[in-house]
């Protein structure tokens, strides 16, 4: 448990130096001035919800080849974990949008991939209330979350295949020098934060299970 | 000032963290309650 609240620990530490540096220390950008600012906490919510739907890909995929019950907490628990950074990036997304494009929202294919991305795991997640049978329940929505990581990684992708509103993704190649260090300090920020809720989820998933054994 | 530089939108940076920040804090404050409430911790 020590490790758990490290993990919390870390993440406020890492997001609140990322958070002061790429305020007060990052320069502010040419052309988007200090709008640009938001991409210190979009882009690595964004990676990190991606980083989340991966985890909850391999342990869909551990579920449906190993049968051992610590995937299936693990796939709940990434999931929810998920849904609320997905849903926090699309807003961070909307904030980011209204200033440089002029709408919070256009049917652009990253946001509406986004979109689907969330809603998928929305309807996993309320798959896993509606069934009782715990074995039926890690089944289909292992099968259902390893379909829907399509959708994930067209996400990524779609901003290089396609001609999209939104940019290609940032990355220490594609970002300023001075830009690069807040950047990278909150998505190690993000990564442990998601690190922390992910363990207690799983810790209240394998707790629930064992209840449902006991009944 | 150049065309094409966009100027203001402190409000929009004001509202993505804040928005952020509380939405994650009530997040892992609401996990950790969860988790105490079930035993989990």
């Amino acid at each position: 448990m020590k490790h758990v609240w490290a993990s919390g620990a870390a993440a406020v530490l890492l997001l609140s130096v990322g958070t002061y540096i790429g305020f007060f220390h990052a320069p502010v950008e040419q052309y988007m001035g200090i709008t640009q600012k938001i991409m210190y906490v979009h882009v690595p919510t964004a990676w990190t919800a991606l980083l989340a739907f991966t985890a909850a890909f391999v342990a869909s995929v551990g579920w449906l080849w190993k049968r051992a019950w610590t995937w299936d907490y693990l796939l709940e628990s990434t999931i929810e974990v998920g849904i609320v950074l997905g849903c926090l990036l699309s807003v961070q997304g909307a904030l980011w949008a209204k200033p440089t494009w002029g709408v919070y929202w256009d049917w652009d294919p990253r946001l509406t991939s986004v979109a689907v991305m969330v809603l998928t795991y929305a309807g996993i997640a309320a798959l896993r209330s509606f069934v009782d049978d715990p074995v039926k329940r890690a089944t289909w929505s292992s099968v259902a979350s390893a379909l829907g990581y399509v959708n994930v990684i067209f996400v990524y992708l779609c901003v290089k295949w396609l001609r999209t509103l939104h940019q290609p993704q940032s990355s220490p190649s594609t970002v300023d020098p001075a830009m690069v260090l807040p950047l990278r300090i909150n998505a190690f920020g993000m990564i442990f934060l998601a690190i922390f809720l992910v363990a207690l989820r799983y810790r209240m998933a394998r707790a629930r299970r064992a209840r449902e054994l006991e009944a | 000032m150049p065309a094409g530089v966009l100027t203001g939108g402190e409000e929009f940076v004001a509202a993505a963290y804040i928005v952020s920040f509380v939405v994650l804090a009530l997040f892992a404050g609401t996990m950790i309650w969860r988790a105490r409430q079930e035993g989990a911790l």
